[in-house]
C-alpha cells in the first residue's frame, strides 16, 4: 500500500480531532460554572490551579488553545465524585474491560455473521435463505436494552445457564484459569446480547454483498472456466462481498459503544460504560467528559484502521 | 413535472402494494397514532395511578399493572407519546436544517462546500447517544435539549444526501449549457432540485427516526432521561427488578418499541424500493423527466443486461433498450 | 466461393475458410434450440428454433441487433443461463447432448473443450484477483496435477502470445491496470489455456475502440489458428463479421433469419433483413448511394410477431398473405445455395443491397 496513502488517509484525521475537541470544549462552556469548576469540580486546590493554568480570563481561543494541549498531553482531569482520582487513571481501569466486551462481540459476530451468508447464499432465495433474512431483521431491530433483559429472564433466570451480573463471582476470588474461566462464564450473556444485533448487521451486508456479486460477470466468467459452484462463491463471490463488510465494521464501532454502554448497565459489567452512567448520574463532569473524548478518539482510530485494512484488501484504490 | 398530490397517492398506493411496505405501516402508525392521541386515550396522569400492584394482563389491565400499581397500558401510550414528540420535532428540525445547508453546500461549492463539509465531519466523530449523555451531565436532563441535540447530530446525514443530489443535478444542468438556460439561478435550480432530492430524503427519513426513537428510549433507560416525562425505556428499566416473576413489566413496553424500531425501519426499505430502484436499470418512477434524457450509465447498464439475458426480471424488453 | 468481385476487397475471404472444411461431422451441432425466460411480466421468448452447425476450425459469425437472442443461444450451449431459463432442443458436442449433461461433466466441457470470451473484460475479470491467478484457475480447474511452476510458466507463456508486453510482469497485476485492449487480450488467454477446441466469443470487440479492436481480432485469430478451434462470433458489427468469419449467421428476434458462407450472405442476402442491415452499413468502396434504415424497432421478446417476426418492419411483406401467419423455415434459396428464412427468398436474390427498391413501406 502506498505510503502516500496512508498519510493523506492520516492527514484527515486531524480536522475529526479537532471537531472532538471543539465539541467537548464547547459543551464544557457551555455548562454552569466555570470551565475550571467543570474539570476539576471538587478538589479546590486542584481547581485553583487549573483555573490558573486555564488563564480563564483569556480569549477562548487560548482556552481552547490550553485545553487541547491538556487533553492530548493525555491530562483529563480529575474526577469530582471519586476522591480526586485522575480520570485518565479510571479510565484506564475500565477501558480494557470494556475492550474485551466489544472485541469479543465483534469477533463472534463477524464469523457469525459471514457464515450465515454464505450458507443461506448457497441456495439463494431458498427457504433457509428467507428464514435466516427474517431473523436478522429482527435481530437487527430489537432494541438491546430489550433484548438484554430477555436474556436474563429466559436464559439467566428460568434455564439458570448464566450468570446474571457482574464480571465476577463476588463470593469467591480465582486466580489463573479458574480466573479466566470465571469472566468467560460471567462474559456469554452480555457478549451474545451485544452480538446479536451486530450479526444481523453483518450478515445483511453481507447476504446482499453476496447477492449483488453473484449477478457480476466474472462469476459468470467463473462458471464459464468450469470452475464447481461452491469454489465460485467462496472464492469470487463470498472474498468480493467481503469487502463491505469491513467498511461495516468500522462504521459500526460508534454503534457498538453505545451498545456497550447499554448492556453493561443492565449486566453490571464494570466497563467504561458503567464508568459513564454512574458519573453522568453524578453529574461528576471530568470523568463523563474524558470518557467521551477517549470513546471519540478510540473511534478515530477504529475508523482509521478499518480504512487502511480496507486498501489493503482492495488492490483498486492502493494507488492513489 | 408531476403534481404533488398525483405523485403523493400514487406513492400511498405502491407502498401498500409491497409486503413490506404493508407490515412496515401496521408497525409503525399504531403505535405512533397512540402516541399521538396519548391524551385521549389514557387521559390523566399515568404515574399518578393507584391500583392493586402486579396484576397480570387481563380483560381490565390490558397490560397488567406494575410494581406501584400503575397501569401499563396507559404508562405505554404516554411512552410513545414521548417518543413521537421526539421523533417529530427532530426529524422536522433536522430535515430544515439539513436540506438548508446540502443544497447551499451543493450549489456553492468551494469554500462554502469545503467548510461546511468539514462541519459535518467534526458533528459526526462523536456518537451521538454519548454526546447525548454529555450533555445530560453537563447540561441538565430536559427533553427540549435532548430534542436539541439529536437534532444537531441527526441533520448531517440529510446534508449529504441533498448535497449529492445538488452535485449531480448542478452537472447536468452544465452539461446541458449549450440549451442555454440563460442565467440558472437560484430559482431553476432548485426547480430541478426538489424532485429529486425529495424521494432520496424521503427514504431516510425512517431510518432517522428509527435512531432517534432508540436513542432517546436508551437515555430513558438509562435513567437519564427526562423526568418529567414518561419514557418506554424508563417503563423497561423499571422492570429489570422484577424480571422474575412479573414479565409483562417487560414484555410490553419492549415489544412496543421494537414495533416501532422494526417499523420504522422495514419503513425505510419499502420507500427505498418504491422511491428508488438502484441497481436494476429502470428508471425511478416519479422522477422529473430530465433523468430521462440523460444517456450514459442507466441506458448502457440496460443495453448490457439484454444482451447478456442475464436480468433474471424485467428489463428484457427489447424496444426499450435499443433507445 | 463466390466469383471475385468488387465487393471481394470488404467482403474479405479469410484463408482459413479453405482449410479443414471438413465436409464430416460438426464440431458443435444446435438443434432447434428455444430458450424461454419466465419473469413476473410473462414468458420472454428469447430464442426460438436456432439451428447451426459449427465445423472444426472454422469460424461461424453471429450477428444480429442487441435482443436477437444471439448471446442466448451462446450462453445456453455451455448452461450458463439464469435460473428461470427454460432450455429446450439439442446442443451436441463431440457425440454427447450438452443439454442433458450432468452438472459435473458440464464442468469438465466448460473452460476446457468450449471456452468462452465475454464481451467485457473488466468485469469478467475479478478485480481483487491477479491477472495471472485467473489465468492460472482456468488451467488448475481442469489440470490437477501441474507443478507451480509449469503454471507459471504456462500462465507467463499465455500472456506472452497474445502480445502483452512484460508478460511476467504483467501476470502480477490487477485487472484494473490494464488498458481495454490489454485486458481483452487476457480475456482470450484465459479462454485458451486450455486448447479449447470451440471459442465463443461473444462481442469481443465491442468495448473498444476501432483500433484496438483490430488488434484484438488479429490476436484472436492468431490464436485460434493456434490452437486449430473453431470459433463462434458474436457481434451485431458487420465489419468485424466481414474480416473474420467463414460462415454467418443472421439472427433477428431469436430466429435464425439466413445463413450460409459469408461471402453468399453478403453479397447475394436473400432475406430482408440481411439486406436492410447490409444497406444501412456504409461502405468505403462504394460511392453515393444512401444508407437504408430499417423502420420500426425489434419486437419485445415478450411478445413476438406471429408468422415472419420481421414481417412488421418488412418492405417486401405481402399482405395479406404468409408473412404474418406462417413462420417461414430456414430453407435453401435456389439461387446462391445458401439458406433464409422467408417466403419470397428466392424473389430478393435478385435485388442488390444497396438498390433504392428498399424504400421502407408507409
Amino acid at each position: 500500500m502506498s505510503g502516500r496513502y496512508v498519510l493523506r488517509r492520516l492527514a484527515q484525521v486531524v480536522p475529526t480531532v479537532v471537531g472532538i475537541l471543539v465539541i467537548t470544549f464547547v459543551l464544557i462552556q457551555l455548562a454552569p460554572g466555570d470551565a475550571a469548576d467543570t474539570l476539576s469540580e471538587g478538589d479546590a486546590e486542584y481547581t485553583r490551579q487549573l483555573r490558573a493554568r486555564m488563564r480563564l480570563d483569556r480569549p477562548l481561543i487560548e482556552q481552547f488553545w490550553a485545553y487541547a494541549k491538556r487533553v492530548l498531553r493525555g491530562d483529563l482531569g480529575v474526577s469530582s465524585t471519586q476522591n480526586g482520582r485522575s480520570v485518565k487513571g479510571l479510565i484506564g481501569e475500565y477501558l480494557p474491560r470494556t475492550m474485551l466486551l466489544m472485541g469479543t462481540a465483534v469477533v463472534l459476530s463477524t464469523l457469525v455473521g459471514i457464515a450465515l451468508a454464505a450458507r443461506a447464499g448457497r441456495r439463494p432465495d431458498g427457504p433457509l435463505d428467507a428464514t435466516i433474512g427474517a431473523g436478522a431483521l429482527l435481530g437487527y431491530a430489537v432494541p438491546v436494552m430489550w433484548l438484554g433483559q430477555l436474556a436474563i429472564l429466559v436464559l439467566g433466570l428460568r434455564a439458570g445457564l448464566f450468570p446474571v451480573g457482574g464480571m465476577t463471582d463476588p463470593r469467591v476470588s480465582y486466580g489463573g484459569i479458574d480466573h479466566l474461566l470465571d469472566v468467560g462464564v460471567h462474559l456469554a450473556l452480555p457478549v451474545l446480547v451485544l452480538a446479536t444485533s451486530e450479526v444481523a448487521m453483518v450478515y445483511r451486508v453481507a447476504r446482499t454483498g453476496l447477492r449483488q456479486e453473484s449477478q457480476k460477470e466474472y462469476v459468470r466468467a467463473a462458471h464459464a472456466k468450469g470452475v464447481r459452484p461452491d469454489r465460485v462463491l467462496s472464492h469470487h463471490a463470498m472474498r468480493n462481498a467481503l469487502l463491505p463488510v469491513v467498511t461495516i465494521i468500522g462504521t459500526r464501532i460508534g454503534f457498538l459503544f453505545s451498545g456497550a454502554v447499554v448492556v453493561e448497565r443492565l449486566f453490571a459489567w464494570p466497563g467504561m460504560g458503567t464508568l459513564l452512567i454512574t458519573a453522568a448520574e453524578r453529574r461528576d463532569r471530568p470523568v463523563v467528559l474524558g470518557v467521551v473524548v477517549v470513546v471519540a478518539f478510540a473511534l478515530v482510530a477504529a475508523t482509521l484502521a478499518t480504512d487502511l485494512v480496507y486498501a489493503l484488501v482492495d488492490p483498486r484504490i492502493r494507488y492513489d | 413535472m408531476t403534481s404533488r398530490s398525483r405523485s403523493g397517492t400514487a406513492f400511498l398506493r405502491r407502498l401498500l402494494g409491497r409486503p413490506a411496505g404493508v407490515v412496515a405501516l401496521v408497525l409503525v402508525v399504531p403505535p405512533a397514532l397512540a402516541g399521538l392521541l396519548a391524551g385521549r386515550i389514557a387521559p390523566g396522569n399515568p404515574k399518578a395511578q393507584a391500583y392493586p400492584t402486579f396484576r397480570p394482563p387481563s380483560r381490565e389491565f390490558l397490560m397488567g399493572t406494575d410494581n406501584e400499581g400503575r397501569a401499563l397500558f396507559a404508562m405505554v401510550v404516554h411512552g410513545l407519546a414521548t417518543s413521537m414528540v421526539t421523533v417529530v420535532s427532530v426529524i422536522v428540525i433536522a430535515a430544515v436544517i439539513g436540506v438548508a445547508v446540502g443544497a447551499l453546500s451543493g450549489y456553492r461549492g468551494g469554500v462554502v462546500d469545503g467548510v461546511l463539509m468539514r462541519l459535518v465531519d467534526m458533528l459526526e466523530a462523536v456518537p451521538a447517544f454519548f454526546l447525548a449523555i454529555v450533555a445530560f451531565a453537563v447540561l441538565g436532563s430536559d427533553q427540549n435539549t435532548l430534542i436539541v441535540l439529536l437534532a444537531a447530530t441527526s441533520w448531517t446525514a440529510l446534508a449529504r444526501i441533498v448535497r449529492a443530489q445538488v452535485l449531480s443535478v448542478k452537472r447536468r444542468e452544465f452539461v446541458q449549457a449549450a440549451r442555454s438556460l440563460g442565467s440558472s439561478g437560484v430559482r431553476t435550480v432548485i426547480r430541478h432540485i426538489l424532485p429529486n432530492v425529495t424521494p432520496a430524503v424521503i427514504v431516510v427519513l425512517p431510518l432517522l427516526a428509527s435512531r432517534v426513537v432508540l436513542i432517546e428510549a436508551g437515555l430513558a433507560f438509562l435513567g437519564l432521561g427526562d423526568p418529567n416525562r414518561l419514557s418506554l425505556g424508563y417503563l423497561i428499566a423499571n422492570a429489570q427488578p422484577h424480571l422474575q416473576y412479573y414479565w409483562w413489566m417487560s414484555v410490553f413496553p419492549g415489544l412496543v418499541l421494537t414495533s416501532l424500531v422494526l417499523g420504522f425501519n422495514l419503513l425505510g426499505d419499502a420507500f427505498n424500493d418504491v422511491l428508488d430502484r438502484p441497481s436494476e436499470g429502470q428508471a425511478p418512477e416519479g422522477r422529473a423527466p430530465a433523468r430521462r434524457a440523460w444517456p450514459g450509465g442507466a441506458g448502457r447498464q440496460r443495453v448490457v443486461a439484454a444482451a447478456a439475458a442475464g436480468a433474471a426480471a424485467g428489463p428484457l424488453d427489447v424496444a426499450a433498450v435499443l433507445d | 466461393m463466390s466469383p471475385p468481385s468488387s465487393t471481394d476487397r470488404v467482403v474479405a475471404t479469410t484463408s482459413s475458410a479453405s482449410r479443414s472444411g471438413t465436409a464430416a461431422e460438426p464440431v458443435l451441432a444446435v438443434r432447434n434450440l428455444r430458450v424461454r425466460f419466465r419473469t413476473a411480466r410473462g414468458v420472454v421468448h428469447a430464442t426460438e428454433g436456432v439451428s447451426y452447425d459449427l465445423f472444426g476450425g472454422e469460424v461461424l459469425g453471429v450477428v444480429g441487433e442487441s435482443g436477437s437472442g444471439k448471446t442466448v443461444s451462446a450462453m445456453a450451449v455451455l448452461g450458463l443461463l439464469p435460473a428461470n431459463a427454460e432450455v429446450t432442443g439439442q446442443i451436441h458436442f463431440r457425440g454427447r447432448d450438452l443439454l442433458g449433461l450432468p452438472p459435473a461433466e458440464l464442468r469438465a466441457v466448460r473452460g476446457q473443450r468450449i471456452a468462452m470470451v465475454f464481451q467485457d473484460a473488466l468485469a469478467a475479470l475479478n478485480p481483487l484477483h491477479r491477472v495471472g491467478s485467473q489465468i492460472a484457475e482456468a488451467i488448475t480447474t481442469h489440470h490437477r496435477d501441474v507443478t507451480r511452476r509449469q503454471l507459471r510458466d504456462r500462465t507467463v507463456q499465455l500472456l506472452g502470445d497474445v502480445g502483452i508486453p512484460n508478460p511476467s510482469a504483467a501476470a502480477r497485476r490487477y485487472p484494473h491496470e490494464f488498458s481495454g485492449g490489454m485486458r481483452q487480450r487476457v480475456v482470450i488467454a484465459m479462454a485458451l489455456a486450455n486448447d479449447p477446441e470451440v471459442i465463443i466469443a461473444d462481442e469481443p470487440t465491442t468495448a473498444l475502440d476501432v483500433t484496438t479492436q483490430a488488434q484484438v481480432l488479429d490476436v484472436l485469430e492468431r490464436m485460434r489458428e493456434r490452437t486449430g478451434s473453431a470459433m463462434v462470433l458474436i457481434t451485431h458489427n458487420l465489419g468485424v463479421v466481414t474480416g473474420v468469419a467463414d460462415r454467418v449467421l443472421v439472427m433477428y428476434a431469436g430466429k435464425v433469419m439466413e445463413s450460409g458462407g459469408i461471402g453468399a450472405v453478403f453479397t447475394k442476402p436473400a432475406h430482408p433483413y440481411t439486406i436492410g442491415l447490409l444497406g444501412s452499413m456504409p461502405r468505403l468502396d462504394q460511392d453515393g448511394g444512401r444508407l437504408t434504415r430499417i423502420a420500426g424497432q425489434p419486437p419485445s421478446l415478450l411478445d413476438v410477431p406471429p408468422g415472419c417476426a420481421f414481417h412488421p418492419r418488412c418492405p417486401h411483406a405481402q399482405l395479406p398473405g404468409p408473412c404474418a401467419t406462417d413462420v417461414p423455415e430456414l430453407r435453401t434459396a435456389s439461387a446462391t445455395g445458401h439458406r433464409s428464412a422467408c417466403h419470397f427468398a428466392d424473389d430478393l436474390t435478385r435485388v442488390s443491397p444497396s438498390g433504392p427498391s428498399l424504400e421502407p413501406r408507409g
